[in-house]
C-alpha cells in the first residue's frame, strides 16, 4: 500500500502536540481576554471594564463547575427526540436506501473489486452522514430562538454550557445510531457482492507431465465468473488423496478459491469454494530505508528515473548499489517460523531485456551489529504486485560451492559521507569479524540463523538479528541496465493479521470522528448564526478540512503559480504559470496582497482539522490494519478541536442577549 | 407543598424578592445608534408573598421589565436583581417560574414528556418529579389529552401547559406576562383563582397586564408603566380607594326607606350620591349561566311575556 | 344534480386520461434489450428515432442514472473537472485501479464527448501498458484500451475517429509492439475478447481491418471526414491487408493461402488507387492515374511543340532581350560559380524567360491558336494532375507498395521466402549448410525477378532496400560462421551496394 505520510507513534506525537495545542488556546484566551478589555473598557470606563471582565471569567468557571450531566442529558434527549420526529429522517432514509442500491450496479470489471468497493462504500458513508449530521446540527439552536422556545429554556436553571453539550451530545447519539445502521448494511453488501464461485469441469482441465516420472497433475482454467477466470494446478498428491491437501486457484482479483474433488472415477467433479483471502488485515511492520549508491555509500535518498512522482527512488542493476530497510524490535517470539516479507518493488527499465521474465533481484539479510549479511533467495520481480518472501529461520546461502566458500556471505560495514567530507562507518572496521562468513567448525555446511539461539556461543557471530533487535533487509537489482524503486513502505514484514471486521469497524470509527466534529462545529456555529448561514459555514470548514494539506501549501505561498490575486491577474491575462510578475506598483501591490492574504487564508485554514487523516478507508480496502496509533491521533484531534469549540460556543450562547 | 425556612417566615413582608435600581434598557440598532428607549430609570421594589400588578398601554415597558428580570435581556443601565443577586444569575432560575403571553414550548413533544423535560432541567429527583406531573396535568385539567403532541393543542391549552411548567418546580416566585389575555371568562376566572391561590401558598407573583378589571381583582400593589416610565406606584386598595364617598351595601329594602336614609345622611353632613339596586358583573351573569347550563342541560331563554328579559333575582329564584 | 353533473365530469376527465395513455405508450416506451439478445423489443416512436439516428441512449440499463442526475444539475463540466484531476493523479501515482474506474466513470457521464474515451483508450493501450514488466499484464492493459474504445464506439456509432481509432489500437498496438510475437500469440487464444469468432480470423491485422472499414462506412455526406486526410484514412484496410500476408509468412506459411492474401492486397491496393481523392487545392484525384497522366503529358507536350516547333526559341530570345545586363550576365555564367547576389539576379532571368504552355498557345498562328491553347489548357491540367497524384502517392508509398503487393505474390518469391525462413531456422539450430543453401538459391530467386521489366525499378525503392538489409544481417551472420564475407561475385551485389551495404 502506499502510504505518503507515516505517523509517528502516539506518544511522540501527543508531546508536540500537546505543546502546541496548549500554546495556542493560551494565545487565543489572551487575545480575546484583552479584546473583551479594550471593548468595555471603551463604553464603561478602565475600573467599570475590569469588574465585568474579571466578573466575566469568573462565572464562566463556575458555570463549567455547576454543569450538571442529568440536565445535559435531558437536553440530549429532547435533540434526539426533535431530529428524530423531524420527517426529515425518514426522506434521508429513503435517500440512503436507494443511494446503497445504485451502488450494486458498481462496475465489477475491476483487478481489485474488493478494494473499490471498500473505498467506495466508506465514501458513501462519510458523505452521507456528515450532511445528515450537517443538517440535523445546524437547525436546532437557530429553531430554538425563531420560535422562542429558547425563553422558556433560559429562564430555567440551564447553563449554556448544557444547551450546548446536550445537544452535541444528542445529535451524536441520533447520527451514531444512524451510521451502525449504515456501517452494517454496507459491510453485508461488500461481502455479498464480492461472493462468488466458479465451475471447473474435467473439459476445463488437461494433463501435464511434472518433474517426477509417471506423475501427472492437472491444469487448467475455472469458468468465466465476473469478468476473470482463475487457472488451477492440481498436483499428482492431491489427485490421489484429494482430502490430504488444501489447494487453492491462482491469485487474481485479488482472492482465491478453494479446490475439492468430490467423488471416483467418472463421477469425479470438482468444486470451488467461495472467495478466500479476499479481506485482510495486515499488521506491518514498517522500517527505516536507506539507499546505497553504485560507490557503497549510504545515502537518503536513491535516483530520479524522471517520475512525475517522486514517492519512489531507484538504484541501479548489477552494481553495488541496494535498497536497505532497517527493522527494529524482532523478536523470536513474535516470528518463530522467520520473517514473512511483502515487498511491492517499482521496476524501470532503460531497454526491454527479456520481456517474457521480470527483472531479477536479489533480497539478503544483515546484521546491523556485525556486519554479516547472507543473500536469502533471488527472485524476480512483480511490479505493482506484491511479492511475498519467507526469510527461514535457517538460512541457506544463495550460492555456495562444495568447499562451503559463498559469495553470498560477507561481512560488511557500511559507509555514509557527512557533508564536511568524512566518512562514517556504521561498524567500525575493527570490529568486523571475517570468521562470522565462514562455515561452522562442526563442518554441517554453511547454514545461519536468523536469532542468536540462546545459550550457544557460537551462535552469536552467525545470528542475522543483533542482541537488540535489529536486522535489515537488503535488495539489489541484478539485470544490467534496469532499476529497482522503492519506498519505506514498499517493503515490510507481516508480522500477523488482524481481522478484517475488525479493522472495517475501526475506519468507521474515523468516520465516526469526522462526523462528531461536524456536529460540534455545526452547534456551535448555529449559536451565533442562522441556519442557512451556520450551514455554509459548516460546510466551509468542511471543504477547508478536505483539502487542508492545500490550504496550509497556499498560506505558506509554496503553490505553483502563487497566490489569489496572483493567479486572478494570470488567468485574467491568459498567461501560464511560468510567467513573471510586472516589475512595477501593480506587481509590488499583487504580491504584498497575496502575503495578506496568505496569512488570512493561513488562519483560517487552521481553524478546520485536517479531515484527510481521518479518511482511513485506503488501509481497509488494501487490507492493511489501520495502527492504533494512528486512531489515538485522531481522536485526541477530534478532542483538540472539540475543547476549544466548545468554549466558543459557551461564550456565544452566554453572551448573546437572548430577547433581543 | 413549599418549604419556609423559619427565618424567611419572619421576613415574609419585608423581604425584597425583586428589586431594579435605576433599571434602563435601550434598544440600539446595528449601528449603535439609540432606536428605542423601552425603559428609564426604573426602580422597582417587590417584597415576597404579594402580588404585583405592573401595568401599562402596549408599548410601554411591561415586557421589557419581565425579560430584563428574567435575564433574557441585559440593561443599558442600572441593575435588576432577583433574591439579592443579578438578574442574569442562571442560579435564581431554580426558584422562579415564568408564564409568558404565549407559551414557547416545543411542539413535538406531547405533555408529559414536556413537563418531563423541564422536571429534569431542576434535576428533580424521579418520584417527585413523576408525581408533580401528574398533579400538575391534573391541576389543568389536561389529563386527557397528556399524550397528544403540543402542536396539536388549542390556544387555551397551551396556556395551560404553559402554566404547568411554570410551577413545575414549586417556585417562590412567579412572573407572568398578560396570563388572562385571550382566555374566555371561565378560564379568565380559574386564573384568577390560581393566582389567589398561589398567594395563599406563600408565593411572590409579578404579572404585567393591560386588562385592569383583572389586575384591580388580583393585586395588592400595582406600578403603571408608560413610555418606559414609572408614573404610579402602590397598594391597589389605597390607589383607588375615592377617600371622600362611603359605601353602604344593605338588604333589599322597601321604597320608604328611601327618604329617611337621606335624611340621616344630610344630618351628618354628607349627601347622598346615588341609591338604588346595585349592579353584579357581567363576569358573574357569565359564569351563573355556564353553570345553569351544566346543572340543568335542557334549558334556553325565552323573552318574558311582559316584555322583561330575566333579570338576575328572577333567575335566582328558579 | 350538481353534485351528479360534478361525478360525471370526473368519470370523463378519467377517461380522456386513459385514452391519452394510449399514444403516450406508443411514443416513449423504452427500448429493452432484452435477455441474451432474445425478447427485446425496439421500443416506442421516439425510442425508435433516437436509436436510428444514433441520438441518444434509449434502452434500458444504458442510461445511467448518476450520470444523469448530473447532468440534469448541470455538474457535469464539475464533476468531470475533478474526474479529469483525480484520473491524472492516479495517473501520476501509477494507482491503476483507482484510474480504470475514474475513467470508466468520466466515460459514462460524458459518453458522447469523443476526446474522452480517445485519449484514455490510447492511455491505458499505451501509457498504462508500458508502465508494466509482464507481457501479460502490459497485453491485458492493451486490450482493456481497446474494450474501452469499443465502447466509446458503441455509444457514438458516428465517430470516426473513435472506430478509426479500435482499428489502429488493434493494429499497431499488437501487431506493431516489440512484444508482437508474444501479444498475437496471446490476441489468438483470448477467447474472451473474440467471443465466437473463429481461430483463423483471430489476427489482429485482420480484426483491424474489420475495423477501418467500418470506419470507412460510417463516413457519409452528413458526416464527412473533415480533417482527416482521405489517402492516409483509405489506405489503412489495404495496408492491414499486406501486413496481414506479411505476417502470414513471418509466421511460417507459405502456401497457396499467402498468394491468395498477396493477390487480395494487390487488388484492394488498386481498389483504393481507384478512389476520388479531393486535394486540399479542391481537384479530384486518383492515385492509380499517374501514369496515364503522366504520358498524357508527353504526348500533348510533344503535340503542342509540333504545332509551331521553332516558336518557343524565338518566344525565348524575345525574353532575352528584355533582361537586363546583370541578369543576363548572371544567368550565362555557370551556376556553380554565382555568388549570392548572382544567384537572386539568375532567379530573377529566369522567372522572366519561363514561357508558359498558355504563353506559347498564344502566340501561335491565328490558324494555330484554338488549337494550341486547347492543347495548352489540357497539357498544363494533365501537369498539374500528375504533380498531386505524385505527391499524393509519396504519401502512402503507393508505388512501393503496389510493387510489392505483385511480387510478392509471385510463386518463386513466395517460394524464396520460405527458403529464408527455414535457412534461418535452420542457422538458429545450428545448421552447417542448409543456411547459406537456402539464401543463395532465395537470392538467386530474388535477382531473376528483380532482373524483368516489371520490377526492374523496385530495387530502388527505400522501403525494399530496408527489407533487404534486415535480411542480410542474419546473412551475414551465416557468413561469419563459415569465416566468409560478401564478396564482389554476390548475386545481389547492386542491390546491397544500394542499400548502403559494403562489400571487400
Amino acid at each position: 500500500m502506499v502510504l505518503e505520510t507515516q505517523f509517528p507513534s502516539f506518544g511522540e506525537w501527543i508531546q508536540e502536540a500537546a505543546w502546541v495545542w496548549t500554546v495556542r488556546i493560551g494565545i487565543f484566551c489572551l487575545i480575546a481576554l484583552v479584546i473583551g478589555f479594550l471593548f468595555t473598557g471603551i463604553r464603561m470606563g478602565p475600573k467599570r471594564s475590569w469588574a465585568i471582565v474579571s466578573r466575566a471569567v469568573k462565572n464562566t468557571f463556575s458555570d463549567l463547575i455547576h454543569l450538571s450531566f442529568k440536565r445535559i442529558f435531558a437536553i440530549a434527549i429532547l435533540s434526539f427526540k426533535e431530529a428524530l420526529r423531524r420527517k426529515i429522517l425518514i426522506g434521508f432514509a429513503i435517500f440512503i436506501v436507494i443511494l446503497l442500491f445504485a451502488g450494486m450496479f458498481l462496475d465489477t470489471r475491476s483487478p481489485d473489486p474488493a478494494r473499490l468497493y471498500i473505498n467506495f462504500i466508506f465514501w458513501v458513508n462519510a458523505a452521507l452522514i456528515l450532511l445528515l449530521a450537517l443538517f440535523i446540527s445546524a437547525f436546532s439552536i437557530p429553531n430554538d430562538f425563531k420560535y422562542k422556545t429558547i425563553y422558556t429554556l433560559a429562564t430555567k436553571p440551564v447553563r449554556a454550557g448544557e444547551i450546548i453539550l446536550g445537544r452535541i451530545l444528542g445529535f451524536t447519539l441520533m447520527c451514531s445510531a444512524m451510521l451502525l445502521v449504515m456501517g452494517v448494511v454496507s459491510y453485508g453488501f461488500v461481502i455479498r457482492s464480492v461472493a462468488h464461485t466458479h465451475t471447473l469441469t474435467a473439459d476445463d482441465l488437461r494433463y501435464v507431465d511434472t518433474t517426477k516420472e509417471g506423475e501427472r497433475a492437472l491444469e487448467g482454467k475455472t469458468s468465466l465468473v465476473k469478468e476473470h477466470r482463475h487457472e488451477v494446478y492440481l498436483p499428482p498428491e492431491f489427485l490421489k488423496n484429494p482430502t490430504g491437501k488444501t489447494v487453492m486457484t491462482d491469485v487474481n482479483q485479488g482472492h482465491s478459491h478453494q479446490v475439492s474433488i468430490v467423488g471416483q472415477g467418472k463421477d469425479r467433479q470438482y468444486q470451488l469454494s467461495g472467495v478466500k483471502n479476499m479481506f485482510t488485515a495486515r499488521v506491518p511492520v514498517y522500517g527505516k530505508l536507506r539507499f546505497r549508491d553504485t560507490s557503497g555509500y549510504d545515502t537518503e535518498k536513491g535516483i530520479n528515473v524522471g517520475d512525475e512522482w517522486e514517492y519512489r527512488s531507484f538504484i541501479q542493476g548489477s552494481s553495488d548499489a541496494a535498497l536497505i530497510w532497517q527493522f527494529k524490535d524482532i523478536k523470536p517470539e513474535s516470528f518463530p517460523d522467520g520473517l514473512p516479507i511483502e515487498m511491492t518493488l517499482g521496476v524501470f527499465r532503460t531497454h526491454k531485456g527479456n520481456i517474457e521474465r521480470g527483472v531479477m533481484g536479489v533480497l539478503a539479510v544483515r546484521n546491523p551489529e556485525t556486519g554479516l549479511m547472507v543473500e536469502v533467495c533471488q527472485f524476480e520481480s512483480v511490479e505493482f504486485n506484491t511479492k511475498r518472501i519467507l526469510v527461514p529461520r535457517k538460512i541457506k546461502p544463495l550460492y555456495y560451492d562444495k568447499k562451503g566458500k559463498s559469495s553470498s556471505v560477507q561481512v560488511i560495514s557500511c559507509k555514509t559521507k557527512l557533508p564536511n567530507g568524512t566518512v562514517v562507518y556504521d561498524i567500525p572496521e575493527n570490529k568486523l569479524n571475517p570468521a562470522y562468513a565462514q562455515p561452522s567448525a562442526s563442518g554441517d555446511g554453511l547454514e545461519f540463523d536468523l536469532f542468536q539461539q540462546p545459550g550457544s556461543k557460537s551462535s552469536v557471530g552467525r545470528s542475522l538479528v543483533s542482541s537488540d533487535g535489529r536486522v535489515e533487509v537488503w535488495v539489489s537489482c541484478e539485470d544490467p541496465m534496469q532499476y529497482f524503486g522503492a519506498a519505506a513502505p514498499d517493503l515490510y514484514i507481516r508480522a500477523y493479521d488482524e481481522y478484517f471486521t475488525i479493522n472495517f469497524i475501526k475506519g468507521f470509527f474515523c468516520i465516526w470522528l469526522e462526523m462528531f466534529l461536524i456536529i460540534v462545529y455545526g452547534v456551535i456555529l448555529s449559536s451565533f448564526l442562522s441556519a442557512p448561514i451556520a450551514i455554509l459555514g459548516t460546510l466551509f470548514i468542511m471543504v477547508t478540512g478536505v483539502f487542508h494539506q492545500y490550504v496550509v501549501k497556499l498560506a505558506n505561498g509554496m503553490t505553483e503559480g502563487g497566490g489569489v490575486l496572483e493567479s486572478m491577474y494570470r488567468l485574467l491575462r491568459q498567461d501560464n504559470m511560468i510567467t513573471e510578475l510586472p516589475d512595477n506598483i501593480l506587481g509590488d501591490f499583487i504580491r504584498m496582497s497575496d502575503q495578506a492574504i496568505n496569512y488570512v487564508i493561513g488562519f483560517v485554514g487552521y481553524m478546520a482539522p485536517d479531515l484527510s487523516q481521518f479518511a482511513n478507508s485506503e488501509y481497509v480496502a488494501s487490507g492493511f490494519n489501520i495502527p492504533w496509533n494512528l486512531i489515538s491521533i485522531d481522536a485526541m484531534t477530534t478532542l483538540a478541536f472539540f475543547i476549544p469549540l466548545f468554549f466558543i460556543g459557551y461564550l456565544c450562547m452566554k453572551l448573546r442577549e437572548i430577547a433581543a | 407543598m413549599l418549604s419556609f425556612n423559619a427565618q424567611l417566615e419572619l421576613n415574609m413582608e419585608t423581604e425584597v424578592i425583586i428589586e431594579t435600581r435605576n433599571l434602563t434598557k435601550t434598544y440600539r440598532d446595528f449601528w449603535g445608534r439609540q432606536k428605542v428607549r423601552a425603559l428609564s430609570a426604573l426602580d422597582l421594589r417587590i417584597y415576597r408573598g404579594e402580588i404585583f400588578g405592573l401595568l401599562g398601554p402596549n408599548g410601554s415597558g411591561k415586557t421589557t421589565t419581565t425579560k430584563l428580570l428574567l435575564g433574557l435581556l441585559f440593561p443599558s443601565s442600572g441593575e435588576a436583581l432577583v433574591f439579592g443577586n443579578p438578574a442574569d444569575d442562571v442560579a435564581k432560575n431554580e426558584r422562579i417560574g415564568y408564564l409568558p403571553e404565549e407559551s414557547y414550548l416545543y411542539k413535538f413533544l406531547n405533555a408529559e414528556e414536556t413537563l418531563d423535560f423541564y422536571g429534569r432541567l431542576f434535576r428533580l429527583p424521579t418520584n417527585i418529579r413523576r408525581q408533580r406531573v401528574r398533579d400538575l396535568i391534573d391541576m389543568v385539567g389536561l389529563g386527557w389529552a397528556k399524550k397528544r403532541q403540543l402542536k396539536e393543542y388549542s390556544k387555551g391549552m397551551t396556556r395551560r401547559i404553559g402554566l404547568a411548567q411554570a410551577l413545575i418546580n414549586d417556585p417562590e416566585l412567579i412572573i407572568m406576562d398578560e396570563p388572562t389575555t385571550g382566555l374566555d371568562p371561565i378560564g379568565c376566572r380559574e386564573m384568577k383563582d390560581l393566582i389567589l391561590d398561589l398567594k395563599r401558598q406563600g408565593k411572590t407573583i409579578l404579572m404585567c397586564s393591560h386588562l385592569l378589571a383583572d389586575v384591580q381583582d388580583v393585586c395588592d400593589r400595582i406600578g403603571i408603566l408608560y413610555q418606559g416610565e414609572l408614573k404610579e406606584m402602590g397598594r391597589v386598595s389605597d390607589l383607588l380607594q375615592i377617600r371622600d364617598v362611603t359605601d353602604i351595601q344593605t338588604t333589599k329594602l322597601p321604597p320608604e326607606a328611601e327618604a329617611e336614609i337621606r335624611r340621616v345622611v344630610e344630618r351628618f353632613g354628607g349627601q347622598v350620591k346615588s341609591y338604588g339596586a346595585p349592579s353584579s358583573t357581567l363576569e358573574e351573569l357569565f359564569l351563573k349561566v355556564v353553570e345553569e347550563g351544566k346543572t340543568h342541560p335542557g334549558k334556553r331563554y325565552q323573552a318574558n311575556e311582559s316584555g322583561d328579559p330575566n333579570t338576575l333575582e328572577s333567575a335566582k329564584e328558579d | 344534480m350538481n353534485k351528479n353533473a360534478s361525478f360525471k365530469r370526473k368519470i370523463i376527465y378519467a377517461c380522456i386520461l386513459v385514452v391519452l395513455l394510449i399514444p403516450l405508450f406508443i411514443l416513449s416506451q423504452p427500448a429493452s434489450p432484452g435477455i441474451d439478445g432474445q425478447g427485446g423489443t425496439p421500443g416506442g416512436v421516439l425510442a425508435q428515432l433516437r436509436s436510428k439516428h444514433h441520438l441518444d441512449e434509449s434502452e434500458l440499463g444504458d442510461v445511467d442514472l448518476i450520470a444523469t442526475t448530473f447532468r440534469l444539475f448541470g455538474l457535469t463540466p464539475i464533476a468531470d473537472t475533478i474526474l479529469w484531476n483525480a484520473a491524472n493523479e492516479y495517473r501520476m501515482k501509477k494507482d491503476w485501479i483507482s484510474l480504470s474506474a475514474t475513467l470508466k466513470q468520466m466515460a459514462r457521464l460524458m459518453p458522447h464527448y469523443e476526446s474522452v474515451w480517445r485519449f484514455q483508450g490510447w492511455n491505458l493501450s499505451y501509457n498504462v501498458s508500458a508502465e508494466f514488466d509482464d507481457y501479460r499484464q502490459r497485453y491485458h492493459w492493451v486490450i482493456e484500451g481497446l474494450k474501452f474504445l469499443e465502447k466509446g464506439v458503441s455509444m457514438n456509432q458516428k465517430s470516426i475517429r473513435l472506430t478509426w481509432d479500435v482499428a489502429w489500437h488493434t493494429s499497431q498496438k499488437i501487431g506493431k509492439s516489440d512484444e508482437r510475437v508474444q501479444f498475437r500469440r496471446l490476441y489468438k487464444a483470448d477467447d474472451d475478447l473474440h467471443g465466437s469468432r473463429p481461430v483463423e480470423l483471430r489476427d489482429c491485422w485482420l480484426v483491424g481491418k474489420e475495423w477501418y472499414l467500418q470506419s470507412e462506412r460510417v463516413v457519409s455526406k452528413d458526416n464527412p471526414l473533415g480533417k482527416i486526410s482521405p489517402t492516409l484514412f483509405y489506405s489503412n484496410a489495404p495496408m492491414n491487408q499486406m501486413s496481414y500476408a506479411d505476417n502470414l509468412e513471418k509466421d511460417g506459411r507459405f502456401d497457396e493461402k499467402v498468394e491468395r492474401e498477396w493477390k487480395k492486397a494487390e487488388e484492394e491496393w488498386k481498389s483504393f488507387g481507384e478512389r476520388d481523392i479531393e486535394t486540399t487545392q479542391g481537384q479530384t484525384i486518383r492515385l492509380n492515374n499517374l501514369t496515364k497522366y503522366a504520358n498524357l503529358e508527353k504526348s500533348l507536350s510533344e503535340e503542342l511543340e509540333n504545332l509551331e516547333p521553332e516558336l518557343r526559341n524565338e518566344l525565348t530570345q524575345e525574353r532575352r532581350q528584355k533582361l537586363s545586363p546583370e541578369q543576363k550576365a548572371a544567368y550565362d555564367k555557370n551556376w556553380s560559380d554565382r555568388n549570392a547576389e548572382e544567384i537572386n539576379l539568375a532567379n530573377e532571368a529566369e522567372e522572366i524567360l519561363r514561357i508558359t504552355n498558355m504563353q506559347l498557345a498564344e502566340r501561335m498562328a491565328a490558324n494555330n491558336i484554338e488549337h494550341g491553347k486547347k492543347i495548352a489548357s489540357e497539357l498544363d491540367n494533365a501537369k498539374e494532375q500528375a504533380t498531386w497524384i505524385e505527391r499524393y502517392r509519396d504519401l502512402v508509398n503507393f508505388n512501393y507498395w503496389n510493387l510489392r503487393a505483385e511480387f510478392e505474390q509471385l510463386p518463386d518469391i513466395i517460394e524464396a521466402r520460405k527458403l529464408i525462413y527455414e535457412g534461418k531456422k535452420a542457422f538458429r539450430q545450428g545448421d552447417p549448410k542448409l543456411p547459406k543453401e537456402n539464401y543463395d538459391k532465395a537470392f538467386a530467386l530474388i535477382k531473376k525477378r528483380l532482373d524483368t521489366d516489371e520490377f526492374k525499378n523496385f530495387d530502388s525503392e527505400d522501403a525494399f532496400q530496408l527489407d533487404f538489409k534486415t535480411t542480410m544481417e542474419t546473412y551475414l551472420k551465416i557468413l561469419e560462421q563459415n569465416n566468409e564475407t560478401i564478396g564482389e561475385d554476390f548475386i545481389l551485389h547492386d542491390l546491397w551496394m544500394k542499400s548502403g551495404g559494403s562489400v571487400d
